[in-house]
């Protein structure tokens, strides 16, 4: 190779490592993805269906002020502002949540929270979320997309804000405010502090049930944002059938986070048969047989030639059919960033990481082989069958139709 | 991890998509898949699992954009760089990431962990589970694909 192109290719390679983004540009790369892991039920909706950014700010810090405050609300007890709950209290509690953030349109919320730890919010789109505490499920439903995503490993937003605010019916400073009417009804205000901002809370001057917060909440875009929570109703009968986890019916349901591949154990006991198929499926077969054996895919591509990809990465394999509908190819792969590594193993036992002698001791001497510095290729023509293996160790098994 | 490794991060997808905006998008969609990932929780080397997400993320970017090789300016800079040939630069560093597109997961790995990251070789090898010896071997062949991919670009009238 000539030397200077070496040189050229290399100082190209030198030059994109000298690359470095601006502090503050990192800076606010980890802080916004800081808050999309903080506000995880809306931003793994956003991550399918594309939500800006900014949408996830307000959208965190939205839940963050909507957890935080209700936490408080639900469980104060003591002396200081009286909000008309008590551990004895209304098995629920629904409101209104609005949030303005600079110029940009205000944001509301209907949520709909019980006291065992089930909230839901609707958001006027017709979007919706659902969060069981106990199940540590959570439920994500874009209507206009008819996408769902359900999670099953959530731990509940945190509590940032209620830890803030948690202490603050106790709190001595917590100032009195004038009486005043809102919408036509007395109330009575104090104005206590979290994390150093004021949070104003109107309570009906007679019952003493909440009418009214108003807080200002600084997100981590440094941006301020004023919500506002009304509309409140206490005690209200609210539909069980509101709280399901359950993806609707018909919804698409993204399949990274909802496993529909088979149990562990099960793609386990698959068995590649070349010229056959894997497992339960074979070639020729439909994609409603497909997901008849294996459940629905994680994954679906779809090629403009009609040619459709069905991954079961939670499995480690991909069913390929044709413009027909039909299998005609089954890879099966160790893992990679988004998937598990295959667990069966052909008719004749080779599974993943399987070495070449333990192939050609299976199968014979391969029809051909080809290397390069990702591994080697070895194909079996009359089986239609390939392996591809690096460093002496099969990291993919490849079958097809005839 | 990210705050340990957030801005590592950002920096890298900064270097292979050469766009902050985007690398600041794709900083936020790693850790958001890596959260349900379940290749990530099992992962023995978190780390290096982490990183080898974030350049898998990177390029599938670049494949979305569908940029090719086939502007490649035919003018490499000279010694002396005046605005225009720092647009160049930048152009280069473009088309040389792109090209990346076109080699294995594993030499592309061995570039971005060398050249882009800085990393030696040594460091490297432990991470890909290979030995010092190997990774230069896939290192060089690589740069040798890299240079076929660009010979356009950098060959000289």
């Amino acid at each position: 190779m000539n030397d200077m192109h070496d040189n050229d290719l290399v100082r190209w390679l030198d030059q994109l490592g000298d690359v470095k983004p601006a502090a503050e540009a990192t800076r606010r790369a980890v802080d916004r993805t800081r808050d999309a892991l903080i506000a995880a039920p809306p931003i793994s909706l956003a991550a399918t269906s594309k939500l800006s950014t900014t949408s996830i700010g307000v959208m965190a810090s939205v839940l963050l002020v909507a957890v935080g405050l209700t936490g408080w609300l639900l469980l104060s007890p003591g002396d200081g502002p009286r909000t008309g709950l008590t551990a004895n209290g209304p098995a629920s509690v629904c409101y209104r949540q609005t949030t303005r953030t600079g110029g940009e349109p205000a944001v509301s919320i209907l949520l709909q929270i019980r006291t065992d730890g089930a909230w839901r919010a609707d958001k006027s789109d017709g979007s919706y979320t659902v969060f069981d505490v106990a199940k540590h499920q959570a439920l994500f439903v874009n209507q206009a997309k008819r996408e769902a995503v359900l999670r099953n490993d959530v731990s509940g937003p945190q509590l940032t804000l209620y830890e803030a605010v948690k202490d603050l019916p106790n709190d001595p400073s917590a100032r009195p405010l004038p009486a005043r009417k809102i919408d036509g009804q007395d109330v009575i205000g104090f104005v206590a502090k979290a994390q150093g901002q004021d949070v104003t809370i109107w309570v009906d001057a007679h019952t003493l049930l909440l009418v009214r917060v108003e807080c200002d909440w600084k997100n981590n875009d440094g941006k301020l944002a004023t919500v506002v929570l009304d509309q409140f109703e206490f005690g209200k009968e609210l539909d069980h059938a509101l709280f399901s986890t359950e993806p609707p019916a018909g919804f698409k349901v993204n399949g990274a986070v909802v496993p529909a591949a088979p149990p562990e154990q099960k793609a386990k006991d698959l068995v590649i048969t070349p010229l056959v198929g894997l497992g339960l499926v074979q070639f020729g077969m439909s994609r409603a047989d497909v997901e008849a054996a294996f459940g629905k895919a994680d994954g679906t591509s779809e090629l403009k030639d009609g040619t459709v990809a069905l991954s079961y990465n939670s499995s480690g394999f991909s069913v390929t059919l044709n413009d027909k509908s039909a299998v005609t190819a089954i890879v099966c792969r160790v893992a990679s960033d988004a998937s598990t590594d295959f667990g069966g193993k052909t008719d004749k036992g080779i599974g993943l990481g399987a070495s070449l002698a333990d192939i050609v001791e299976a199968y014979g001497p391969s029809d051909s082989k080809e290397t390069n510095d990702v591994g080697t290729l070895l194909t079996y023509n009359q089986l239609h069958l390939n392996f591809v293996l690096a460093q002496d160790k099969v990291i993919e098994i490849r079958i097809n139709s005839k | 991890m990210l705050e340990t490794h957030g801005g590592e991060l950002h920096a890298l997808l900064t270097r292979l998509t050469l766009r902050a905006t985007v690398a600041e998008d794709l900083l936020q969609e790693l850790f958001l898949k890596l959260r349900g990932s379940p290749g990530f929780a099992k992962a023995t080397n978190r780390k290096a699992y982490l990183f080898q997400s974030a350049i898998n993320l990177a390029f599938d970017w670049r494949r979305a954009q569908r940029l090719t090789t086939e502007t490649l300016v035919t003018e490499p800079p000279g010694p002396t760089e005046s605005p225009l040939e720092r647009m160049i630069d930048a152009e280069q560093m473009e088309h040389v990431v792109d090209a990346m597109q076109h080699l294995s997961e594993l030499s592309r790995q061995v570039i971005v962990l060398h050249y882009l990251q800085q990393k030696d070789y040594a460091e490297i090898a432990p991470q890909l589970g290979k030995t010092e010896h190997q990774v230069r071997g896939i290192c060089h062949k690589a740069l040798e694909r890299l240079q076929t991919l660009l010979q356009p670009a950098v060959k000289r009238p």
